[in-house]
């Protein structure tokens, strides 16, 4: 008996298992370095499968995910800081956080929950447009969530960023939360919500004159890319023990939404693939970089591979699908 | 009841009127569409046939006028609300998810009824198993009575254009309509597939018992399939009445059919 669209098929779950052979090997046999390039690496998957959730399978143009990585992970930064150290670094908090100090978890869904109110708060505003007002607004978001947390540094520490977070996060959870986000979306774009949300994006009208709430479908895939965007921010922060205002910027931007575009937009394997190679060669031409001294080398590979990718495949690796093997089997019964 | 005009209005406009800018495209239309109506709306290019859709379908508001469906004002509504009432159509530019499959289209046009939601989706609890298995075989009865059922996997923009028409009326009927607003069917169709369509029509009326209201040039398809027929032009309801009627009515034949091909039809025999 074949299993429901929405669930993986067989080959997918071997591919969970061999993601957690590969963490279990890196956790017990590779360096500190190479294991955090690992939880790295996941959560860049995580963060481009997210975006595809609203700019792949929606059809929305989002640049909004490192602003919400970023209040995602101050806001769970500042939950999580040793109590005795708070006193200096962050004067202005009220009472009730200069004194709190949450575990991983919860400060992660608190990180990840601003996150999602400041989505709804960009959304409502302008969603309902039609046209790139959506690019433009997270494009700004960026600039003032940087100005914010600057100007805000009895609870930031401003410019100077925030150093000696817990390092509470460990390989183990990044991929737990990367198979959560990769396993939410696959659920969502094999079901009737990612339907509806792949409809809206081939052709709105048609979509709302069969009862689609265009702006409530497309806020809901904005408002979700978001909070898993915050929750990887906190992760993130938890992993590297440090933030700063622009750490996660323009650039950041740039890059997610190549992996998407370079996967093929609806893709969640391509998402995922794109993360993994991107990630990497940035990694890699690191030391090229330095030997050679040409710094932003990988950059500007990044650049030169999207070019590659629109001029000869422009609809990405995989187009909106999922390679034959991963593909999902049709509903029994009601098959031909 | 089949073929009868005596059952409840169902769709009703009174004095609609759209203008764009300056320009008049619809002035003072008046529709009762009944249960049980096949009614077809005819007119030269430019006539406001579609601004009369797009407002029966919510895509425009109306500039004046009221709009009423099954006795309830839903007057300047948003598009998905009326469509939620059982308000469904087609579009005269195919308007498919082009990328999607046959049967994704039409099961896309079932979530509004029947899809899960976020948390059941996310926890793939039963109800989401029970709702795709009902938006599944309901979008293959749909493609079987238009007669794609073989065609489910395939990609809808791959679909011969006339193929894609047929894909628009399942998508609308699977999303079981009261009232199904057809734009120009049969363009695009070779006679063999219009008189198909001229079969379907017939079905989707008689068997499922939608009131449909049809926008249509080929008058063969209209005059044999509809029961009673509205012609506008420039914007404003010329004629109302049964098929051989509007055949005869001079203002008709003077302002529509006043070319050769349609006095043939006019003076049938």
């Amino acid at each position: 008996m074949s299993t429901l669209p929405f669930l993986p098929g067989p080959r997918a779950a071997l591919l969970v298992v061999a993601a957690v052979a590969v963490v279990a090997f890196a956790d017990l046999h590779l360096s500190a370095y190479a294991v955090t390039l690992l939880s790295l690496v996941l959560l860049n998957v995580a963060l481009a499968v997210s975006l595809q959730l609203t700019n792949g399978l929606t059809g929305l143009f989002s640049l909004g995910h490192p602003a919400f990585m970023t209040v995602g992970g101050y806001v769970a930064a500042i939950l999580t800081y040793p109590v005795r150290r708070k006193g200096f670094m962050m004067p202005d908090l009220p009472g009730w956080l200069a004194t709190a100090q949450w575990d991983l978890i919860p400060a992660t869904l608190a990180g990840a929950t601003v996150a999602a109110l400041l989505a709804v708060i960009v959304g409502v505003a302008v969603l309902r447009l039609k046209g790139h007002y959506l690019a433009v607004a997270t494009l700004g978001l960026i600039v003032i969530v940087r100005v914010v947390i600057n100007n805000l540094d009895g609870y930031t520490r401003g410019g100077l960023g925030l150093s000696g977070v817990p390092r509470l996060t460990g390989p183990w959870e990044v991929l737990i939360f990367t198979l959560l986000t990769v396993g939410l979306v696959w659920r969502i774009k094999h079901a009737s919500l990612g339907r509806a949300m792949m409809a809206m994006r081939e052709n709105e009208l048609a979509a709302r004159c069969m009862g689609i709430d265009a702006f409530a479908l497309k806020l809901l895939a904005f408002v979700l890319g978001a909070f898993l965007a915050g929750a990887a921010g906190a992760l993130t922060v938890h992993l590297v023990s440090v933030i700063t205002p622009g750490a996660y910027g323009i650039p950041l931007a740039f890059s997610l939404v190549v992996m998407v575009v370079v996967g093929g937009s609806g893709s969640i394997t391509g998402a995922a693939l794109a993360a993994v190679a991107i990630s990497l060669l940035a990694e890699f031409a690191r030391p090229l970089e330095e030997g050679l001294e040409l710094y932003g080398l990988s950059q500007v590979l990044v650049a030169l591979g999207l070019i590659l990718v629109l001029r000869l495949r422009p609809t990405g690796l995989f187009g909106s699908r999922e390679p034959a093997a991963f593909r999902p089997v049709r509903v029994p019964g009601v098959g031909r | 009841m089949i073929g009868t005009t005596e059952g409840r209005t169902i769709l009703e406009a009174r004095e609609l009127s759209r203008r764009f800018g300056g320009v008049v495209a619809l002035q003072d239309y008046t529709l009762d569409l009944r249960e049980g109506d096949l009614l077809g709306l005819i007119g030269p290019n430019g006539a406001g046939k579609t601004t009369a859709f797009n407002l029966l379908s919510g895509v425009l508001r109306p500039s004046a006028g009221v709009i009423r469906f099954a006795g309830r004002e839903v007057t300047g509504w948003p598009t998905h609300r009326i469509a939620r009432l059982g308000i469904a159509r087609t579009f005269q530019n195919v308007r498919l998810f082009g990328d999607l499959s046959v049967l994704d289209n039409v099961m896309a046009g079932l979530h509004a009824r029947h899809g899960a939601g976020l948390l059941a989706t996310a926890l793939a609890l039963p109800s989401l198993r029970r709702r795709e298995t009902r938006i599944a075989e309901r979008a293959r009865a749909a493609l079987e009575f238009v007669g794609l059922g073989g065609l489910a996997d395939t990609r809808a923009s791959d679909l011969a254009y006339g193929q894609q028409r047929l894909v628009e009326i399942a998508r609308a009927v699977a999303t079981e309509p009261r009232v199904l607003l057809l734009d120009e069917p049969a363009a695009g169709m070779n006679p063999s597939e219009t008189d198909a369509l001229a079969d379907l029509l017939r079905r989707l009326h008689g068997e499922l018992g939608i009131a449909l209201l049809v926008v249509e040039h080929d008058m063969r398809l209209v005059m044999g399939v509809c029961r009673r027929i509205q012609v506008l032009e420039g914007g404003r309801l010329l004629a109302e009445g049964r098929p051989e009627e509007i055949q005869n009515d001079p203002a008709v034949i003077a302002a529509y059919l006043g070319n050769r091909r349609g006095a043939e039809h006019a003076h049938p025999g």
